[in-house]
């Protein structure tokens, strides 16, 4: 991007909006965030419809005096003119501390739609600005390039995501491209939300470099450059289309083919353990120190798939590797795709949470009796 | 050109150092009196004569004064004779006075002044007469003149009398009681601190008021204190602080419990089992009769009378080389801050100022320590002041509340099931009102007249029992809403705390995100511009308390939250430990602790159903306790909280806390649980509210509630290797019903 991206920020709290902003901003030459009361917001962009690249919201407004508004309804209100056609089309971000979004929507999928990208404040304060930037500058070139182009059939889809016809038929999922093609007929917001919400950011088709780890069964960190190595070996499933570089993400069947090529005579990756994972893997690829994984306490299992969801939506968030056959389902909040990864919560979390009633209490009583618990 | 120029004084100074300068003519009085002891009389008369004009007369047998004398110091405005001679000539007095103004409160007094003095070695008395109407504004001091005259001396010996003519004041019955009483407490009413020196040549220094002729006395201002007060205390406070500043204070005679021999203190290092020295304060001595003002704790038959005197005399006075120094401890000043504290509820032990009768003595010859001010009301807030005042009302909360624990103990074990008692209490009411029934029924159906009286006698008798049952049941009623009433208000108190923390954490927590978010950004820009090492370290000092301050806020947001959710509920004792464990942390490793848990791989160890915070609540109790018991010993610093279950004697979930601090004492191990025990030092009462709440020996009582309250337990246990104290808390497990 040729100049900087502007985003504008709307929040309650100037000082800390302010001190937040800043320190986004200075963590990369290419984008300024601006602070912005709820007030001049809507004067400068739903009344003047200046050009802005993209916005900020928080949940909770009332602390400034005569404001009755809220976050979600600032978005609704730029989805609506967006739509049609009275605003320009850019990224809506919710941004907003944990503790008011459990007061003022926790549990409530009413207002997900409306945004591209939900952050939450605390992740600006603990090292991730870097990471929350690039994520808006990735949502900047979606909107850029879904600006540009036309998605009017099915094979123009596919070519966005970066897939010839015998990937897309491999690794994605037609009903997902046909909801990127028809979204995009509507407006651009509505794809890319599409694209973040039902692609980008949930484990389905596309995984995080994070997951990836944990279903090759190594340990990241601790493998250091070997792993940067590995990554190199698995180029050829990695996703390629828009905002790549922002999100950086891998073909999750795309993954499996890779496995079954370098460990040619063994089982789908799925059902090893991570002994045999990292062990084929060091063997085909002669990596030297390459970490295997190491289950952490209270999560059952030996063949790690996916994150604990439960544990991630703790403050601070805990990352924690599972294997599904030892955890319990964990129902999603709102409504997922057929193409989307179902969700777990490792058995400790779980047990500790018995009476959550998102954790199947099938899958709970059968893991109970198993372990003699 | 130079001019030499110099002050001069206008008449008016008179009325500025007398009757503009001192407040109450009992402060006048007193100020008189105590030169007539400087001037070691023995004996003291104050003659009122309300006649026309009305006059007062001040007659004392002391050393008098030379012409020499009269005219160098008397006449001589802020002499500095005394503070030259702070100790008298015959006796080795410490002289009261020191400022060379006392002599103005006879202009306060009264309108004219006739000094007759005279020493052993003259012959005739001097008379000096000062009409001190004279002094008035705008006239130069100097011209207006005092005459001085020999007269006869009809006494024998030596001494001064003042009289003071056209009195100010009426000198009604009131104002003559407050200064009789001002005047028999003008000297200490018992020794406090250690008798040095030659002090026993002294033959002492006794007052006498004469009003119309006749001996003033005041039959209910007397008490003696040994029959009437001393030998009905509770316990006897006491503190010394020596020459060199150290500080020791000690509880003898405890009614509650054992004596406290002598500890040392320095109440800036509460924890301290070692404290330093006080770097102002030398010299001062506290002896406090301590009273629990209680009818059952007191002979009823003069539970009033201490009553009566402890509200009207009861506090702390202040003696300064042995004179009182007013207003501390007059009624209804709180100096040492007593009744703040106790009105506030900060501590639940009684300890107003009508709790004790007591004394404190400063030894200050010269004067440099404590100087009282030119207005004869108060001492200077000198430093060594300010600490005295801290060390006494730290060393008397203190104590109250360690006899408080002691007392707490023996009620819990003289205390039958408080249930049980109820009930039999209304069972005995209500079978006594059945037997009045059935006796005035058996009165009014028999015809015999001699019978209907016997019956309706005995029904007088049953009558007369169930009055009594009622009114034990009463009294008993009573204490008990005292109780809960003590019980009701530390509750609201602490959850008062306790919701204010909470909204605090929440309202900080994202004001501490964006202030890391600034301060990272001028650390980093600062770094560029600076290469110094030591910046750095210290930046990088800075975040990393940050971060702990950060983890502390969102531990307790997170409690916070759990509180939200109001109703009991089976809680993992895993999951809270682990929790506590990531909030903890970092906090531990500022502190040189290794914090380090053990919990089972899978089991949550539910409880039986009660509140997450409380589980949390008993966290922090027995954390802050090990942290203040570790900075008290060498060891390696570490914390092991281990959680498990266990099945006998009944299923339950366990936690074993240890930490490697100097342990608990054998003596304490019974008392640990007790409401108000504490090893640590109060804070002074001026303190603020949550200073108060700290070290109160509430945590560990607040922590047997809880276990108490959802039918577990908690203990000392031997500790494992390596460690020096374990609590152990046992809580019941949850059923097959959740609950």
């Amino acid at each position: 991007m040729a100049t900087k991206a502007r985003w504008l920020f709307v929040d309650d709290q100037s000082d800390e909006a302010v001190a937040i902003a800043a320190r986004l901003s200075g963590s990369t030459a290419a984008i300024e965030i601006e602070y912005r009361t709820p007030l001049a917001f809507r004067e400068e962009v739903l009344t003047q419809n200046k050009p802005i690249d993209g916005a900020l919201l928080d949940v909770n407004l009332a602390s400034i005096k005569g404001e009755h508004g809220t976050g979600p309804g600032i978005a609704q209100d730029i989805r609506i003119k967006q739509r049609s056609g009275n605003v320009r089309e850019f990224p809506v971000v919710r941004f907003s501390s944990r503790d008011q979004i459990r007061r003022n929507i926790g549990g409530d999928p009413g207002s997900d739609d409306l945004f591209d990208l939900k952050i939450s404040k605390e992740e600006a304060g603990r090292g991730d600005e870097a990471s929350i930037v690039q994520c808006l500058l990735g949502l900047n070139e979606l909107y850029s390039i879904l600006g540009k182009i036309k998605l009017a059939t099915e094979s123009d889809v596919t070519r966005l995501l970066g897939l010839d016809d015998a990937q897309a038929e491999s690794w994605s999922d037609w009903s997902l491209h046909s909801k990127i093609r028809v979204s995009a007929a509507t407006a651009d917001h509505v794809a890319a939300g599409v694209i973040m919400r039902d692609l980008l950011n949930q484990p389905g088709p596309l995984i995080t470099e994070a997951i990836l780890s944990y279903r090759l069964g190594v340990d990241r960190l601790k493998s250091a450059k070997v792993w940067d190595e590995l990554l190199n070996h698995l180029d050829d499933v990695r996703f390629k289309g828009p905002a790549a570089k922002y999100f950086p993400r891998w073909w999750a069947r795309g993954v499996d083919d890779w496995w079954l090529v370098t460990a040619s005579d063994a089982q789908s990756l799925a059902f090893t353990n991570i002994a045999e994972r990292t062990h084929r893997i060091t063997k085909r690829y002669a990596l030297k120190g390459l970490v295997p994984l190491t289950m952490p306490k209270g999560s059952a299992g030996q063949r790690p798939w996916s994150p604990c969801i439960l544990s991630a939506e703790q403050d601070p968030p805990i990352h924690i590797p599972l294997d599904p056959d030892e955890s319990v389902r964990f129902a999603p909040i709102q409504y997922i795709a057929p193409w989307i990864d179902p969700t777990f919560a490792a058995l400790a979390p779980a047990l500790q949470d018995k009476n959550n009633p998102r954790l199947n209490s099938m899958d709970l009583a059968r893991l109970i009796k198993k372990h003699g618990i | 050109m130079t001019e030499q120029i110099s002050f001069a004084t206008d008449a008016a100074i008179i009325d500025r150092l007398g009757q503009e300068l001192v407040a109450k003519q009992t402060t006048a009085l007193v100020e008189l009196i105590k030169n007539a002891f400087d001037a070691d009389a023995t004996e003291v008369s104050v003659v009122f004569n309300k006649g026309t004009p009305s006059s007062l007369e001040i007659r004392d047998n002391g050393t008098g004064m030379s012409r020499n004398q009269l005219l160098n110091n008397f006449m001589r405005l802020a002499t500095s004779s005394k503070v030259d001679a702070p100790t008298s000539k015959k006796f080795r007095r410490s002289r009261a006075g020191r400022k060379g103004i006392g002599r103005f409160a006879t202009q306060r007094l009264g309108t004219q002044l006739l000094l007759t003095t005279r020493t052993t070695s003259s012959g005739d008395a001097l008379q000096l007469s000062i009409d001190w109407s004279k002094f008035e504004p705008g006239k130069d001091l100097d011209q207006i003149k005092a005459e001085l005259e020999s007269v006869p001396w009809a006494q024998k010996g030596s001494g001064t009398v003042l009289r003071i003519v056209n009195l100010r004041d009426l000198w009604t019955p009131s104002q003559l009681k407050s200064c009789w009483r001002s005047v028999l407490t003008l000297q200490q009413p018992f020794p406090v601190a250690p008798v040095i020196g030659e002090s026993g040549k002294d033959p002492g220094f006794s007052v006498k008021f004469v009003v119309e002729g006749s001996s003033y006395h005041n039959e209910a201002e007397v008490i003696d204190l040994d029959s009437e007060l001393f030998a009905h205390l509770h316990a006897l406070i006491e503190m010394e602080v020596d020459s060199q500043g150290a500080a020791r204070w000690r509880i003898t005679k405890n009614k509650f419990g054992d004596s406290r021999p002598w500890r040392n203190i320095n109440h800036n290092q509460p924890e301290s089992a070692r404290p330093t020295p006080y770097t102002y304060l030398r010299n001062a001595y506290l002896k406090a009769y301590y009273f629990i003002l209680l009818p059952e704790l007191l002979p009823s038959l003069i539970y009033s009378r201490i009553r009566g005197v402890l509200n009207e005399q009861g506090g702390i006075r202040l003696y300064r080389n042995g004179f009182r120094v007013p207003p501390y401890g007059e009624q209804d000043n709180d100096w040492l801050h007593l009744d703040a504290v106790y009105a506030k509820r900060a501590v639940l032990v009684p300890l107003a100022n009508r709790n004790f009768f007591g004394v404190i003595e400063v030894r200050d010859v010269q004067g440099k320590l404590f100087n009282e001010h030119t207005s004869r009301e108060g001492l200077i807030e000198t430093l060594a002041f300010v600490e005295l005042k801290d060390l006494a009302s730290s060393v008397l909360i203190t104590a109250a509340t360690e006899i408080g624990a002691d007392r707490e103990k023996k009620v819990h074990a003289g205390r039958a099931n408080p249930p049980k008692a109820v009930s039999t209490g209304f069972e005995k009411i209500l079978e006594n009102a059945k037997k009045v029934a059935a006796a005035a029924a058996k009165a009014a159906q028999d015809r015999d007249p001699r019978a209907a009286s016997l019956a309706a006698e005995k029904a007088l008798e049953v009558v007369g029992l169930a009055a009594e049952e009622v009114q034990k049941r009463q009294r008993d009623e009573e204490e008990a809403q005292n109780r809960m009433a003590d019980e009701a208000a530390m509750l609201r108190f602490l959850a008062t705390l306790g919701m204010t923390t909470a909204e605090f954490a929440h309202e900080t927590g994202m004001t501490f995100n964006a202030f890391r978010l600034d301060f990272q950004t001028v650390f980093e820009v600062a770094l560029k511009h600076n290469s110094d090492k030591g910046f750095a370290t210290q930046a990088e000092r800075a975040r990393s308390m940050l971060d702990r301050l950060d983890s502390l806020t969102s531990y307790l947001n997170s409690l916070a939250a759990a509180r939200a959710a109001r109703g009991m509920r089976p809680v993992s004792l895993s999951k809270v430990v682990e929790e506590f464990s990531r909030g903890l942390q970092a906090q531990a490793a500022s502190q040189s602790v290794q914090l380090t848990i053990e919990t089972p791989n899978y089991d949550p160890l539910y409880t039986h159903p009660m509140h997450e915070a409380e589980i949390a609540s008993v966290l922090l109790n027995f954390y802050t306790n090990a942290i203040k018991a570790m900075k008290r010993s060498s060891n390696e610093r570490k914390i092991l909280l281990v959680a498990d279950a266990i099945s006998k004697p009944r299923s339950g979930v366990r936690l074993r806390f240890s930490d490697s601090g100097d342990g608990v004492p054998a003596a304490n191990r019974d008392r640990i649980f007790d409401a108000f025990f504490t090893t640590r030092v109060a804070t002074p009462g001026r303190a603020a509210d949550f200073e108060q709440a700290a070290g109160t020996g509430l945590g560990l009582w607040i922590v047997k509630q809880i276990a108490d309250k959802a039918g577990g337990s908690v203990s000392l246990s031997t500790p494992p290797k390596g460690y020096s104290t374990c609590f152990e808390l046992v809580l019941p497990a949850e059923d097959d019903h959740g609950d």
